[in-house]
């Protein structure tokens, strides 16, 4: 599974504005979560249809609270808050919606698995202007919920594009995000650097199989050439099998290796 | 079914095939240990082995045959080996031939008696080539097994059907990495040799169907098998195994050549053809100078210019503690012109 992105609306915007937002930013994100909570269930309703009309698609469409408006307007899901329905009692009328889990408090990450919630919203990780003067939950706690969920847990909160590669260290499946796309100068743009940031985790994050091993490795456009020499192989008598084909000795240094290739290298060795 | 090879014979479903098989075993080293002894327990029956070298005290680490009087005696390794392999089976009928295995030897040995098999206990490409291209010239598959560090590496090479030798490899590779610079441990050794010996019993049985047709790699530290089919890789005008096959590695040089012996420290001086010498005679004329001369009934050592020497019958010297072939070959030109 890849490492997700949410973009959740900020609850200041206006339809017009949010909805152009929403197709700006829509082909960069996973998500995006209308969480308007000073709203209507009518007014939701417009906003559900509003941004499929600008061209979101309609799976990646998430309303806040109300399963209502979600089953009514369509939408891809629903994202239930503590003051929310518990999932249990909505489970029976969910239909194919996702349905997401807001938690704060690491003991309540065993309650949402137990509820099979698609996944969990947990924070807020970093000190952010939608909760002022709230102390941050902070990454070891984020660790400790992720630990103990099966259910992909979404760190929320503050979050930049720099802090990617450390919640996900700390086992996040995936970051969502408020006023870094919505309240920005250009959505688009902060949406494509968050995008970006996780890609760029993501190819650190790559295994090819060699010998039979999975392997992580670092670098993109990766040669064969270039992982015989990690291994000092380089110039010395191999042969070399990248996904069933033998690889020319001449093409070596062209060859380059893709995440989930399976390469074998035989080393003719002399001693005995 | 109680008989010697009962549980063998239950296994391949079939009355003893290896009772007039002959292998020639090229190296008694660490590898042509392990592979000796399989041959021998599996009743073959007649092995001819091959050695220019003695055994030493770095050998018995992970060289079967050998034991600490072996090392203490300086015996050549070949005669060693055939005693202790006696030992196990005295039905196999086995010549230990201490020489050095160059083309000369070894066509000599192909025309005497061609064997069923020809196998790979050597430490070094030169003589895996010159294998390659007697197997070819003679249409005798061979099995390819070699070994350093942790790792393990065998391949079986059947004339006019797989890829040969030279065909996987277009140059000799560099030595880099042997078991001076490397060491070994015994269980790539018994790795390797598992390959080898098995796929040694299949072309033995005839089962000719059930043969590894791959390359193999092994290594038992890092954790990692690797195979890689080798049917594409075979060269239309291969020098040693195509319609056109000169056997590149069959022509005979008539010059002094030397040798860095695999993890010895030691270089190897072999004169142009076979020069015999008189031992007894040469240590007597040892002794004026060295008191240090020793000799064991086939071959004779002493320390010249601080290196200790060891003199072969068949006129090969080898140089300790040296890995300099030109230092080498200027003490043999002094010693023995
Ligand atoms: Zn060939």
């Amino acid at each position: 599974m890849t490492f997700q992105l949410h973009a959740i609306t900020t609850g200041t915007l206006e339809l017009a504005q949010a909805s152009s937002t929403a197709a700006a930013i829509h082909s960069f994100v996973d998500y995006i979560h209308i969480r308007e909570k000073q709203r209507s269930a009518r007014e939701l309703l417009y906003w559900v249809e509003a941004f499929r009309k600008a061209g979101v698609p309609a799976e990646k469409i998430i309303v806040n609270d109300r399963l209502d408006v979600a089953l009514a307007a369509g939408a891809g899901g629903v994202q239930l808050t503590e003051s929310s329905v518990p999932l249990k009692q909505v489970r029976p009328f969910l239909r194919q919606l996702a349905a997401g889990c807001s938690v704060h408090e690491p003991a309540a990450v065993a309650h949402a698995n137990e509820e099979r919630a698609d996944w969990i919203l947990f924070g807020h990780i970093y000190d952010t202007a939608s909760k002022p003067g709230r102390k941050p939950r902070g990454l070891e706690t984020l660790q400790a919920a992720a630990y103990a969920s099966r259910v992909p847990v979404i760190a929320i909160g503050g979050i930049k594009p720099h802090h990617i590669r450390e919640v996900k260290a700390a086992g996040a499946k995936g970051v969502a995000v408020m006023s870094g796309i919505f309240a920005s100068k250009d959505p688009a743009a902060a949406a494509a650097s968050y995008q970006t940031a996780i890609k760029k985790e993501e190819i650190n994050d790559m295994h090819i199989v060699v010998n039979g091993k999975s392997t992580p490795i670092s670098l993109q456009e990766l040669t064969i050439e270039e992982l015989l020499a990690s291994y000092s192989l380089q110039g010395k008598a191999v042969i070399v099998e990248i996904n069933g084909h033998i690889v020319p000795k001449e093409r070596l240094g062209l060859t380059t290796i893709q995440e989930g290739d399976r390469i074998e290298i035989v080393q003719f060795v002399g001693g005995g | 079914m109680n008989s010697r090879y009962s549980r063998q014979e239950l296994f391949l479903k079939e009355e003893h095939p290896y009772a007039n098989k002959h292998v020639l075993l090229v190296g008694a080293g660490a590898l042509g240990s392990a592979l000796a002894e399989m041959l021998v327990r599996a009743g073959i029956g007649q092995l001819t082995i091959i050695d220019r070298d003695y055994v030493d005290w770095t050998n018995l680490q992970r060289q079967q045959l050998y034991n600490e009087q072996d090392a203490r005696d300086s015996l050549p390794k070949a005669e060693a080996a055939k005693k202790r392999l006696q030992e196990i089976n005295s039905d196999v009928s086995i010549s230990a031939i201490t020489a050095d295995a160059g083309p000369q030897e070894l066509s000599a040995l192909m025309d005497e008696k061609c064997p069923d098999l020809l196998l790979d206990g050597t430490d070094n490409f030169e003589t895996r080539f010159i294998i390659n291209d007697l197997s070819q010239k003679y249409q005798v598959p061979w099995i390819y097994g070699a070994c350093v560090g942790s790792q393990g590496v065998s391949c079986v090479i059947v004339p006019g059907e797989t890829p040969c030798l030279a065909c996987l490899l277009d140059v000799l590779p560099a030595e880099g990495m042997t078991c001076d610079t490397a060491g070994i441990i015994a269980p790539a050794v018994q790795m390797t040799t598992a390959f080898q010996g098995a796929e040694a019993l299949k072309i033995l049985a005839g089962r000719w169907e059930d043969i590894r047709r791959e390359l193999v790699g092994v290594d038992l530290w890092k954790n990692t098998y690797s195979s890689i089919s080798t049917v594409s890789l075979k060269k239309a005008d291969c020098p040693s195994c195509s319609d056109t096959a000169v056997y590149p590695y069959l022509t005979e040089e008539n010059q002094t050549k030397t040798a860095v012996l695999c993890g010895r420290n030691t270089v190897q001086v072999r004169p142009p053809n076979n020069r015999a010498f008189n031992l007894p005679e040469i240590a007597a004329m040892l002794k004026q100078w060295d008191a240090s001369v020793k000799m064991n009934g086939f071959l004779l050592s002493a320390i010249v210019s601080g290196k200790r020497i060891v003199l072969f019958q068949d006129g090969r010297m080898l140089v300790h503690g040296s890995k300099d072939p030109e230092e080498a070959k200027k003490l043999y030109q002094r010693l023995l012109g």
